[in-house]
């Protein structure tokens, strides 16, 4: 009895799953109707990365796309890349022939993919109308061409504290120019906690984070506010050699061991332990990107913030990804056309209520969080994005590395620079 | 060719496979004893519904997913006095350990999770091993007077060198491919404390996009675990041999 049984179980199963396979190779609903419709049509790749705060970029986008889809007849096929693989989704997809027609790519990765021949230089498809409205052109121009089109220029990085411990510490305010060494001495008289009992640190920086962004919060922003730049105009040597870069190098080793203002456990924070511990109140000053911020009203924080430190002059990071028409398009045209449907006022107001970004055109009003909005007006100037180089996901990889071994004690600031200045060289001369 | 000269000039190539070289030197002796006894206790000692449990709760690692099983040590290992093991070590009075921001606790780190989770798998194919030595031996092993530890030197350790050498090769090989778990731990830092080969040869290929240097490390590394699988053969077939000549 239990054996037949047991063949019953086995043939039910069988069958279950034979079904659940025949379901998985027919088609959806949609698919069938959108088939049914636009099969005379182009077909367009589009490839974008989640940036919706609910996690529903692709709704968010077929919806804005479809006017677009319905006025040329075609189908534009969305498909979200996961942060984790993104640049090697590109580059599989690209190498295999089975990349998009528009990219999404940020500006440590668009040299290399140009130097592939993978992107189309922009010049001979942008209209008048184009140069006249998009606000951030001049970020797309690499080695003298139009190679993209910037779509998120924002999440600024900002320094932020929270005014109930710098009360408490009796700090009244932090200056709008805070010098480097105003910041140090607010930094030194920090002690107590919001609640004039428990320990608290001054600044905390994310020197753990596996990935090389923490660059972007805690280093680049120093250099620009010394008056330097990471690497020369040409684009073919890293130059933190200069007296800005090595000034930068030098502050970060004061903060970590002539001030001790940095502790120890820095080496080994994310940016998620950043947030945590300012959302705690276990920390004074942190250096935070724009939409993370939200998360510092949901813990109930007192936060100002300034938009960062002073020396020479202000300076922070900002992000500027963009849009670029892929090489191997078969209707360049259309794709050109898709991306300044994709980057009109109409398309950015739709996207930005879902994902909130600072407008990238004239043709839309500003939806980021009104909290930034003096940032975007008054420090426009100061607001700093990577410029692309050849091979500069190794250069600064070589530097985050060397800079995390500074911070453990490991290295001195002159052989940072010395060091990440001749691997760069290596790279930039093969 | 001008890829394979580049690797062998390349400092981090080096640092690369001398963290590879530490992990699988701690990581392959302590999980192939430390297997082997839990194997042994639940085969010899534990042979209730008790020993069914820990087999279940030691193989749970193995199937765990290592993005997880990251995030979940990560907060483990947090380097602040109020981290879990900091608190733990605590107390018995020992200070605060920086476990993931300092160069050798990170990647003792690595090398402690990397056990942590392969344990549970190579305890089942030492348990397999066991349980097919027929009970007669160790029964004839007791009445010859021979102990717990003796029977297991003298009976369990002999019968199971094929399933010693399969764990054995297993392990270094698997240490030699490591690499989700740095990526997602640490990402091969701090600074260059626990970056892989493997991680190495991803980062070269998908990050720099080389896929000729990549190529090249990998084509190193393929002939580094040759030549250790080769070495660990001829290591234990002479022991074998000897032992035949003796017998």
């Amino acid at each position: 009895m239990k054996k037949v049984m047991k063949k019953m179980v086995s043939a039910l199963l069988c069958i279950v799953m034979l079904g659940g396979m025949l379901a998985g190779c027919g088609k959806s609903d949609s698919e069938k109707s959108s088939e049914g419709e636009k099969t005379e049509g182009a077909s367009l790749d589009v490839w974008l990365p989640p940036l919706s705060e609910n996690q529903d970029d692709k709704d968010v986008w077929d919806k804005i796309i479809d006017p677009f889809e319905k006025e040329n007849n075609c189908t534009v096929n969305v498909e979200i890349v996961p942060w984790g693989n993104y640049e090697e989704k590109y580059l599989t997809g690209i190498t295999s022939g089975e990349g998009p027609d528009v990219g999404y790519m940020y500006m440590e990765m668009i040299s290399d993919f140009i130097d592939m021949g993978a992107v189309e230089p922009l010049d001979d498809y942008l209209t008048d109308e184009d140069k006249d409205n998009f606000l951030y052109l001049s970020n797309g121009v690499i080695e003298g061409k139009q190679y993209c089109l910037p779509i998120i220029v924002g999440n600024v990085i900002v320094m932020c504290y929270n005014k109930d411990i710098l009360a408490k510490n009796g700090v009244t305010e932090v200056p709008d120019n805070c010098t480097w060494d105003e910041f140090i001495e607010i930094c030194k008289k920090i002690k107590v906690g919001a609640d004039g009992s428990t320990e608290v640190y001054p600044l905390v920086q994310r020197w753990g984070n596996p990935s090389i962004s923490t660059l972007n919060s805690s280093f680049y922003p120093y250099v620009w506010q010394g008056g330097g730049s990471l690497f020369n105009e040409e684009g073919t040597a890293l130059i933190i050699d200069s007296d800005a870069g090595k000034d930068a190098v030098q502050f970060l080793y004061d903060l970590r061991f002539t001030h001790q203002i940095l502790p120890d456990v820095v080496t080994s924070l994310t940016a998620d332990d950043c947030i945590s511990y300012f959302c705690e109140g276990k920390t004074a000053f942190v250096e935070m990107e724009s939409s993370s911020t939200v998360q510092f009203d949901d813990a109930g924080i007192n936060w100002g913030f300034i938009t960062s430190l002073t020396k020479e002059k202000k300076g922070t990071f900002v992000a500027s990804d963009s849009l670029v028409l892929m090489s191997n398009a078969e209707n360049k045209e259309l794709a050109y056309k898709l991306m300044q449907f994709m980057l009109s006022g109409t398309s950015m107001t739709e996207y930005h209520k879902s994902a909130q970004f600072a407008p990238i055109g004239k043709d839309e009003e500003y939806h980021d969080n009104p909290a930034f909005e003096k940032v975007y007006a008054e420090d426009g100037a100061e607001l700093h994005s990577l410029s692309p180089a050849k091979g500069s996901y190794k250069i600064y990889d070589s530097l985050y590395k060397n800079l995390q071994l500074m911070m453990m004690g490991e290295k001195q600031p002159d052989e940072v620079i010395s060091e990440s200045v001749s691997y760069a060289d290596t790279i930039l001369n093969e | 060719m001008g890829n394979y000269q580049a690797v062998l000039k390349d400092p981090y190539i080096t640092s690369s496979l001398i963290n590879t070289g530490i992990y699988a030197v701690i990581v392959v002796p302590v999980q192939t004893v430390l297997s082997m006894v839990i194997a042994y206790v639940l085969a010899r000692k534990c042979k209730n519904r008790f020993g069914n449990f820990v087999r279940s709760a030691l193989f749970i690692p193995v199937i765990t997913s290592m993005v997880l099983t990251a995030a979940v040590w990560r907060l483990l290992l947090a380097g602040d006095p109020e981290g879990v093991i900091n608190s733990i070590i605590g107390l018995f009075g020992m200070e605060p350990v920086n476990w993931l921001g300092s160069s050798w606790p990170a990647l003792f780190s690595v090398c402690l999770i990397g056990i942590w989770k392969n344990v549970g798998y190579f305890m089942v194919i030492f348990y397999a091993g066991m349980m097919d030595i027929p009970v007669s031996l160790y029964e004839a092993a007791t009445v010859d007077g021979a102990g717990s530890a003796r029977q297991f030197f003298s009976v369990t350790l002999p019968l199971l060198k094929p399933i010693t050498y399969l764990v054995v090769t297993l392990g270094t090989i698997w240490s030699f491919q490591v690499f989700d778990l740095v990526y997602t731990l640490t990402g091969g830092g701090p600074g260059r404390a626990t970056m892989t080969l493997v991680l190495t040869i991803y980062n070269s290929a998908f990050k720099d996009f080389k896929m000729g240097y990549a190529s090249a490390v990998s084509m190193v590394l393929l002939a580094i675990v040759l030549f250790i699988s080769f070495l660990q053969k001829v290591v234990f077939r002479e022991r074998d041999e000897g032992r035949r000549k003796h017998v």
